[in-house]
């Protein structure tokens, strides 16, 4: 996978890696700045609030909407 | 090679086998044979004669001889995916531990900045004004807590987004979960805010003693609350403390109260901590900081 890429980027070895890190990069803000931020509520770590133990209900997502 | 192997004492098996020529005791190197099978799997290179195009077949040969065979393909694939696997997931922890609180500490400033300025600037309602005039996320008031170096923007509601995952504290809002204001006659005013993570405004709030001051700053007035008891565990479904009268903080009578709510133990969701206190001054903004924020 990554022999592949590397293989199809263009340029001598130095262009390629710039490339690459930049490819890098580029992966690292798009799951910053928009993967992570998706995924987090999916995840069980962070609630604070009590609620009535349904979170369905009129509880915290009201305030949500 | 050793005289001794050669000579076939070394290994019994090896009298059934040929042994190669003797040498004699010169120093001459032995010609090479090709060993077994293994090592003339891979066609040596053939002497190309003829012209061009035999050339060119000679090349797609050896090109098709060098090339990995599928099995070898799909568990190089599988293998990076889990590497890759591997580091999303020290990112996300990276994500959350670090940056989260990168983003939420400039929003919060950014939101205690703004309310400062427009308080400032000066509004003229004052503090009365009813508390349904807020909208969710809208941040109306800054919560201090001296001992533990806490200042943070609280906002109406506790939802998530838009307000505990921007570093600010939520006051519980609405439905069932609807508490008092800081100004109202009597009641509990309820805040959430995170352990971890977003700012994590309450991390610390373990370490408030019966005593320690909690400051709320609204647009008028300063509030002052004094840190009564903790409740170091509780179910998240348990409601009843941030009731009027909270239920287990001591507190018998109608007062005005204030509760923190947040996640324990660190890290996990499982449990909530819960902290009161109750009013002890009440102070206009034109008065200047009350005591507990002079240092």
């Amino acid at each position: 996978m990554y022999v592949w890429i590397w293989r199809h980027l263009p340029g001598n070895a130095w262009v390629k890696a710039l490339i690459s890190l930049l490819l890098v990069l580029a992966a690292v803000y798009v799951l910053f700045q928009y993967v992570f931020p998706w995924a987090e509520p999916l995840l069980p770590f962070n609630d604070v609030t009590v609620d009535n133990g349904m979170p369905v209900s009129n509880g915290t997502v009201a305030v949500v909407r | 090679m050793t005289a001794a192997y050669d000579s076939g004492a070394y290994a019994p098996g090896a009298v059934a086998q040929p042994l190669p020529p003797e040498d004699e005791a010169t120093m001459t190197l032995r010609r090479v044979e090709p060993e077994g099978p293994a090592r003339s799997e891979r066609p040596e290179r053939p002497v190309v004669t003829g012209g061009r195009a035999e050339r060119r077949r000679a090349a797609q040969r050896a090109a098709r001889a060098r090339r990995d065979s599928p099995g070898v393909i799909a568990s190089r694939v599988v293998g990076e995916l889990f590497i890759t696997l591997g580091v999303v997931m020290l990112l996300f922890v990276a994500y959350q531990l670090w940056w989260t609180n990168v983003i939420a500490h400039r929003q919060a400033g950014g939101t205690a900045d703004s309310l400062r300025h427009s308080w400032d600037k000066g509004g003229g309602q004052g503090a009365a004004r009813d508390a349904g005039e807020f909208s969710p996320g809208q941040g109306f008031a800054i919560v201090y807590i001296p001992k533990l170096d806490v200042k943070a923007p609280i906002a109406e509601g506790v939802g998530k987004h838009q307000v505990l995952d921007r570093g600010m504290v939520g006051h519980y809002a609405t439905g069932s979960l609807k508490t008092a204001m800081p100004w109202d006659k009597q009641g509990n005013f309820a805040l959430a805010g995170h352990r971890n993570t977003h700012g994590e405004p309450f991390r610390y709030v373990n370490r408030l003693q019966p005593g320690d001051k909690v400051v709320v700053e609204t647009q008028s007035t300063f509030y002052t609350y004094e840190m009564t008891s903790r409740l170091d565990q509780t179910s998240p479904a348990n409601t009843k403390v941030i009731d009027p009268v909270p239920a287990g903080s001591g507190f018998t009578g109608p007062g005005r109260y204030i509760t923190l709510t947040t996640c324990t133990p660190e890290f996990t969701s499982t449990y909530r901590m819960v902290v009161w206190g109750k009013m002890v001054d009440e102070r206009p903004r034109s008065k200047g900081k009350p005591d507990a924020l002079v240092e």
